[in-house]
């Protein structure tokens, strides 16, 4: 059933990787910024993930934190590294589609500002993690939870405040030729998103083994 | 494992060589914006506030090309997404070999148990 999963992933990956970028080339070009829109079809499919990531890491944490689960722990971290790694190609493509659409790199935005600090709360996690000494994976699980908190604030930020982010509407109101290029590129990430999960995933259950066979070590010694 | 990630870092080859040239065949055909007029146009007049009436001719076209700006942005999601799969790679493997290691060095010891 895993392998399953996992072929099925690396399948719509494999498959979404070499077709995405023809419809992207083949969408319409959208008719006030031109060719510099089609960093959206990469753009807000990064920001999902980052989304997902923050969640998933959340509900670890929780598991891991009220539950003592381990898994969840395992979990947590790998989706907090996934988390960091989307928040960069987000932090990186938006300021790029910034630069020709708004003039400008960055803007204290109420969106940009709250997604730059979602991936700094999960830097932090990683952080913490690494080099927070005994205790150190509640400390991070507790930031972990902030920072999910950020979530909702960073995707309804645009209607609250005046901004000039585009507003959340604009996937509902896509033109007919841009949907299809979208919901590809939608999906090719996040079975991307899926199949980096599971290979982070299967380092931690790799680690978790070692940690077991030392201690199996040691013990027999005594 | 492996074949997983050799089917993806193979995609990901495979469509950074479509993708690239494909996209700037596209950025081609964008028509280009009107040519900048030869003589400068006169400065608009400002009223008592100091703001300037916006006309047309202020609009002269794309100043930035947006083609080289895309490719980058696309490039970092590859480049990001095939560094992390190797380095998550290159820890498994590490990982594994030590386990292997701590394995064999039990089984000469004579220990028997892991």
């Amino acid at each position: 059933m895993r392998n399953v999963y996992l072929a099925s992933m690396a399948v719509i990956a494999a498959v979404g990787l070499v077709g995405s970028p023809l419809l992207i080339s083949g969408a319409p070009l959208e008719a006030q910024m031109g060719f510099i829109q089609k960093i959206f079809y990469f753009h807000v499919p990064s920001a999902w993930v980052m989304f997902l990531g923050a969640f998933l890491c959340a509900g670890g944490s929780i598991a891991y934190l009220f539950r003592g689960s381990e898994r969840g722990d395992r979990l947590a971290v790998a989706s907090a590294e996934l988390t960091v790694l989307f928040g960069v190609c987000v932090l990186i493509t938006g300021p790029i589609w910034a630069r020709k659409a708004w003039g400008a790199w960055w803007q204290w935005d109420v969106r940009l500002t709250t997604s730059l600090l979602l991936w700094l709360v999960f830097v932090a996690y990683l952080f913490a993690r690494r080099y927070g000494g005994p205790g150190a994976r509640k400390l991070a699980a507790g930031l972990a939870l902030f920072g999910a908190a950020d979530v909702p604030l960073i995707y309804i930020s645009v209607s609250i405040w005046r901004t000039i982010h585009p507003k959340t509407t604009v996937v509902k109101t896509l033109g007919a030729g841009m949907r299809a290029p979208f919901w590809a590129s939608m999906l090719t990430i996040t079975a991307l998103f899926l199949l980096l999960l599971e290979l982070r995933l299967a380092l931690e259950r790799a680690r978790a083994r070692l940690d077991e066979a030392h201690l199996a070590v040691e013990d027999h010694l005594e | 494992m492996r074949s997983l990630l050799r089917t993806l870092l193979s995609s990901m080859i495979l469509a950074l060589a479509l993708g690239g040239p494909i996209a700037a065949a596209r950025a081609a055909d964008v028509p280009p914006g009107p040519p900048p007029s030869p003589t400068p146009a006169p400065a608009p007049a400002k009223d008592e506030q100091g703001f300037e009436k916006v006309d047309g001719s202020m609009m002269k076209g794309e100043s930035i090309p947006a083609a080289p700006l895309v490719s980058i942005a696309y490039g970092v999601i590859f480049a990001a997404v095939a560094i992390y799969a190797f380095g998550v790679a290159r820890r498994t493997q590490r990982v594994e070999n030590e386990l292997a290691d701590l394995k064999s060095r039990v089984e000469r010891a004579g220990g028997g148990g892991k």
